[in-house]
């Protein structure tokens, strides 16, 4: 018995000498070094800036928002921080690590919708946890990582040196680090401000259609999280729902059930409402949408100026 | 749960510890729990096919064993084959019969015959276990083994998860007193057991899932690619399928070992054979020994007329194929080397000879092993037909496709550096082999020098570790037979 001990001690001794400096240099590695046509990391890229006006939710508010319509109509400096298929638990985590990284900003808009209540059955992967690895060690990060993953897989990877980076060794390749980096060294949402938007003008029908809509108790407390963060670091918070097709929306069943839970969110947090889904001209012009949940090109620019007025009204009400 | 999770990493270390910590009367309910417990994390109402199967061959075997003459045991064999072979044409073979059937129909008599399908998943491990616990009922009535008087031991043998999805096929006689008897603890049990285990999830991801991915690109649409891509990509499929399948065979045999549990061999090298008769007692022994005794035997094996020998030979792996999925392409893979073992015999196919010859022997097996795999990763014949003729004829176009884009008919989709670690690690694989040529397939240089064994050891880890693939985490390949 005394002799298996002494050999498992001695392969967790050989592990730790070669992984634990390993893994310091990986975590360093990473946090100077971007994938920047990668949306997470491009955000994570952004040092020291600073910015008025800043968009965050999923891909209804990174494919749907153009910065520079807004930028231009608003006249202050905007960014999109919104991600696909991401849940409010990552988009708290990206605002940490944007703000951690030194950058400011004065004001937010959470794209909020009925997806956002529901992500783990609105999105096939709500918490991208593979991207911020690097960063486990932060109070608030592992806070996240706690609520979205498994607690044992959370417990390996925090402690386990190098554990975390060998589920994805293929992101974490070492034949890129060596080599240089990425193939992607153009910061691809630069001239966009962060925003992809879609090309086309088509209307495709989703492969499968959402029509009842749940609330995650674990969704609506990251999205208060993200608004008190929001709150301590002296950033306004305002709420927007995107639009949606409007016959898509009248097939919906509870959909009003999960708007009252925002509702109740808005009047506990005093914070500001806009509605583009009761908005006619947006909603109900097919030519505007890509599929029942996306705008296309055509729709993103009237998308735009219509919440940009919006947004002046709010800011200049009379 | 797959062997090559974080959930299985948690939970075998648990079952293993509270196995050795608790008295031996309580370590069946254990291991039974812990059975059930690993077949429900994919899919818990499925297990319910596995307790109705453990419950009708107890019975079956319970009266079987209480009956003089074979004649009286017939009915209770009947009621077990018929139960098993039930749920595995029900789940595996239904939609294929009935989609025959449909398009004979629609050739025929009735154009607009729409047919009847079921969208039942099909459960994980089926053949295994079905396969299994049928080779208990029959072994029990021709007496050659004594029914078991303990339920839950019984269905312990049906379900132990270490090779309940995948083999091996465990016979009755070889496991059922192992859970019987009293294990100590042994150093040498779990070190052994360790370094097979770890050697099997080497084989597993870090050669055969990162061979899958380029795999895939070719297979998946073949059409698109000629000569030397397709050439590649069936040669890596024999790797890919062998390191898959012999590598959940080494966890399989390395984690029923630490539990003091001793499973048999499944793999021996397979792809060394200097024939294909020498193949089949090499590749899948487990099922290959099941068809030997519980079909090719019993339609009259050897022992009969010569054109009957050569029909059983031809049943037997055509059933074989059928055995591994409900596709015509399966049947086909099995009818081939069906056919390969009949002209070994009607040619007279030397089996030994001078040493110089057995290279050349060793690479034309190999190749016809490779056509037959063909057949066996293709999505359809039509895929399977294409692959066989333009690995041939395509050669000089794949070249000029390779110089306009290198990334995708070369590298198979990948970067080059996939092409060179894959080869890098199957020689890897190949270096360990010509050790275990000499000294056994479970040598992992337990008898060299410390340095060299921790050298392996240190190899297996870092390769495990850096370059295994983890995420998209592929189950193994014969987890759907």
């Amino acid at each position: 018995m005394e002799k298996l001990y002494l050999k498992i001690f001695a392969l967790m001794i050989i592990y730790l000498i070669i992984f634990y400096p390993l893994q310091l240099w990986v975590d360093k590695h990473q946090k100077g070094n971007f994938d920047l046509c990668d949306k997470q990391e491009w955000v994570l890229s952004k040092q020291g800036e600073s910015f008025q006006d800043g968009f965050i939710g999923s891909s209804r508010a990174f494919n749907m928002l153009d910065m520079n319509i807004l930028s231009k109509e608003l006249g202050r400096k905007t960014i999109n921080l919104a991600t696909s298929g991401s849940n409010f638990s990552e988009n708290l985590l990206l605002l940490h690590l944007f703000l951690q990284n030194g950058n400011q900003l004065e004001r937010v808009f959470i794209q909020a919708d009925v997806y956002g209540l529901d992500s783990k059955n609105s999105y096939s992967y709500p918490f991208h946890d593979y991207v911020y690895l690097p960063y486990l060690g932060d109070s608030l990060v592992d806070q996240l990582y706690k609520r979205e993953v498994p607690s044992y897989k959370y417990l390996m990877w925090r402690y386990i040196p190098f554990l975390k980076y060998m589920e994805f060794n293929d992101r974490y390749s070492f034949y890129k680090m060596i080599r240089g980096g990425y193939n992607c060294t153009e910061s691809e949402f630069d001239g966009a401000l962060g925003s992809e938007i879609h090309t086309d003008n088509g209307f495709e029908e989703n492969e499968e259609a959402r029509l009842k809509f749940g609330v995650n108790a674990t969704d609506v407390k990251s999205l208060v999280d993200l608004i008190d963060y929001c709150k301590q670091n002296g950033i306004e918070v305002v709420l927007y729902q995107a639009p949606e097709y409007v016959d898509y929306v009248k097939r919906q069943k509870n959909r009003s059930e999960v708007l009252e839970e925002y509702q109740a969110i808005l009047k506990g947090e005093k914070l500001k409402w806009l509605d583009f889904v009761g908005e006619d001209s947006l909603n109900t012009n097919k030519l505007y949408f890509k599929d029942n949940t996306h705008l296309n090109q055509s729709g993103v620019e009237a998308m735009s100026k219509s919440l940009a007025v919006k947004i002046k009204q709010m800011d200049n009400p009379d | 749960m797959l062997f090559n999770s974080l959930e299985f990493l948690v939970f075998f270390p648990v079952v293993l510890l509270l196995y050795y910590l608790l008295p031996h009367r309580f370590r069946w309910p254990l291991l039974l729990v812990a059975s059930y417990y690993f077949y429900m994390s994919w899919n818990p109402p499925y297990i319910l096919l596995i307790v109705i199967s453990t419950l009708i061959d107890f019975v079956a075997g319970r009266q079987m064993s209480q009956l003089e003459s074979k004649e009286q045991r017939r009915p209770w064999l009947y009621l077990s084959l018929l139960s098993n072979l039930g749920i595995l044409i029900t789940f595996k073979y239904f939609n294929f019969f009935s989609g025959a059937v449909t398009d004979l129909i629609q050739s025929t008599v009735n154009p607009e015959y729409t047919g009847v399908v079921h969208g039942l998943i099909l459960p994980m491990g089926i053949s295994f276990y079905t396969f299994q616990t049928m080779s208990y009922s029959i072994d029990i009535f021709h007496g050659r083994a004594k029914a078991e008087k303990h339920l839950g031991i019984f269905a312990l043998f049906v379900s132990f998860f270490p090779q309940l999805v995948a083999g091996p096929i465990e016979r009755a006689q070889n496991l059922l007193g192992q859970f019987k008897m009293k294990v100590n603890f042994s150093y040498e049990n779990i070190v052994t057991g360790l370094r097979q285990a770890a050697w099997g999830m080497f084989k597993k991801v870090v050669i055969a899932d990162r061979l899958a991915v380029m795999v895939d690109h070719v297979y998946n649409s073949p059409t698109e690619f000629e000569g030397i891509s397709l050439l590649l990509a069936t040669f890596f499929f024999a790797f890919q399928i062998f390191c898959d399948f012999s590598g959940y065979s080494d966890i399989a045999i390395g984690t029923a070992k630490m539990l003091g549990i001793d499973l048999m061999e499944n793999f021996r090298r397979p792809y060394y054979s200097k024939s294909i008769a020498e193949f089949w007692r090499r590749w899948h022994i487990s099922l290959s020994t099941w068809f030997r005794d519980y079909v090719y035997i019993p339609l009259g094996g050897n022992r009969v007329l010569k054109w009957r020998w050569y029909y059983n030979l031809f049943i037997t792996f055509a059933i074989s194929g059928l055995w591994h999925g409900a596709n015509w392409t399966f049947l086909i893979w099995g009818a081939l080397h069906g056919l390969y073992l009949i002209l070994e015999l009607v040619v007279k196919y030397p089996r030994k000879g001078p040493r110089w010859q057995d290279p050349f022997k060793v690479i034309w097996v190999f190749g016809l092993v490779c056509l037959g795999w063909i057949f066996f990763r293709a999505n359809s014949l039509a895929d399977a037909l294409y692959i066989c003729q333009h690995s041939i004829t395509g050669l000089g176009k794949s070249i000029s496709l390779i110089q306009q884009e290198p990334v995708k008919h070369l590298f198979l989709g990948q970067g080059s550096e996939s092409l060179l670690l894959s080869f890098f690690f199957l020689g890897a694989m190949e270096f360990v082999h010509l050790f275990q040529r000499k000294k056994g397939s479970s040598y992992f240089f337990g008898e060299h020098p410390l340095l060299l064994r921790w050298a392996f050891y240190t190899f297996l880890m870092v390769s495990m570790v850096l370059f295994g693939i983890y995420h998209n985490q592929s189950e193994f390949i014969y987890f759907q037979f």
